[in-house]
């Protein structure tokens, strides 16, 4: 915890000066996992307001303060999950979807640059980025908490509210999809686009 | 590629991916952005709640008056009738009915034309 359970229940009780330091405690831990979980660098901080303003908003219904940290990762996830759905039509342009040709012109125009350390994790955001877009919203959620963000199946339990083996199946099938998607990014085939009804 | 090297490749770009992400902490506008948002969405839960204490206040306040008046003693012998004006009031058709009848017999026993008045 980053926090003490006493600034939670000064917040839920409507004390405005703590729930300012919540926000201050937790805002880059939260912005960090939210640039991860939407790849849009441009539309993080929108979301971590939302996720912020829903926190403002609901501390009441907040049981005890030892369950403050999951809750937290879920109204970031249910955030996450409303702007991937929300925005999932919107035209986005990167490398991979690029033609060969388009590529090869983005390259000679990159040539002159010094492919220095930003560019090469440039690229792996790139990668991932466009790795994860080719699986559901909820694959893509799941495994980023797990694998990039490093939460404990534990953790997971709390903010999913799904038991251990239920958790260890979803996060097995998103691993295949994923593993599938990256197959296919290396053979160079694409995969198929994930469908809305793919949840696990 | 066997199946554990791809697991592991996959396992390495995700922790690459980790390190590649930058920090995002927001800015100097995130917090009073995030105030003026709390205080925009306030302002229309706490009218409607204002609006709903008005509502529930008058109708108490009316409930209450209409209780005084239908309980009040002044009302019960003035406005309300008894038991036995209402049950007169209710024969009285009745017995316009039958002085009316009177009237079709002796115009009958006359041979007369038969009027209803």
């Amino acid at each position: 915890m980053l926090i003490d359970f006493s600034l939670i229940q000064r917040a839920k009780e409507g004390d405005d000066a703590a729930y300012n330091e919540i926000v201050q405690a937790y805002r880059k831990r939260i912005l960090g996992t939210i640039s991860r979980l939407i790849g849009r660098p441009e539309d993080v901080e929108d979301v971590g307001q939302e996720v912020f303003l829903r926190l403002y908003f609901s501390l009441g219904q907040l049981r005890a303060p030892e369950v403050f940290e999951p809750w937290l990762y879920r109204l970031t996830v249910n955030a996450a999950y409303d702007y991937i759905r929300r925005n999932k039509r919107r035209p986005e342009s990167r490398m991979s979807d690029l033609s060969e040709l388009q590529v090869q012109a983005a390259d000679a125009n990159a040539g002159s640059r010094v492919r220095d350390d930003e560019v090469k994790k440039g690229e792996i955001r790139e990668f991932v980025q466009t790795l994860l877009g080719k699986v559901s919203p909820e694959d893509r959620i799941l495994l980023t908490l797990k694998e990039v963000e490093g939460l404990s199946l534990k953790d997971l339990e709390r903010v999913y509210h799904i038991n251990e083996n239920a958790l260890k199946v979803r996060l097995f099938r998103a691993r295949q999809r994923v593993l599938k998607a990256f197959d296919s990014s290396q053979s160079g085939l694409e995969p198929p686009p994930a469908k809305d009804d793919q949840n696990v | 590629m066997t199946f554990d090297s791809r697991e592991q490749k996959l396992d390495e770009l995700l922790q690459s991916y980790r390190a590649a992400c930058p920090d995002v902490d927001g800015g100097t506008n995130f917090m009073p952005r995030l105030w003026q948002k709390i205080e925009s969405r306030q302002t229309v839960p706490f009218r409607m709640r204002r609006f709903a204490q008005a509502i529930v206040s008058v109708t108490a306040v009316l409930c209450m008056g209409m209780s005084v008046l239908l309980f009040s003693p002044l009302m019960q012998n003035s406005a309300l009738p008894s038991y036995v004006e209402a049950l007169d009031s209710m024969h009285q058709p009745e017995v316009m009915a039958y002085a009316d009848m009177d009237e079709v017999d002796s115009g009958l026993s006359t041979g007369g034309e038969i009027t209803w008045q």
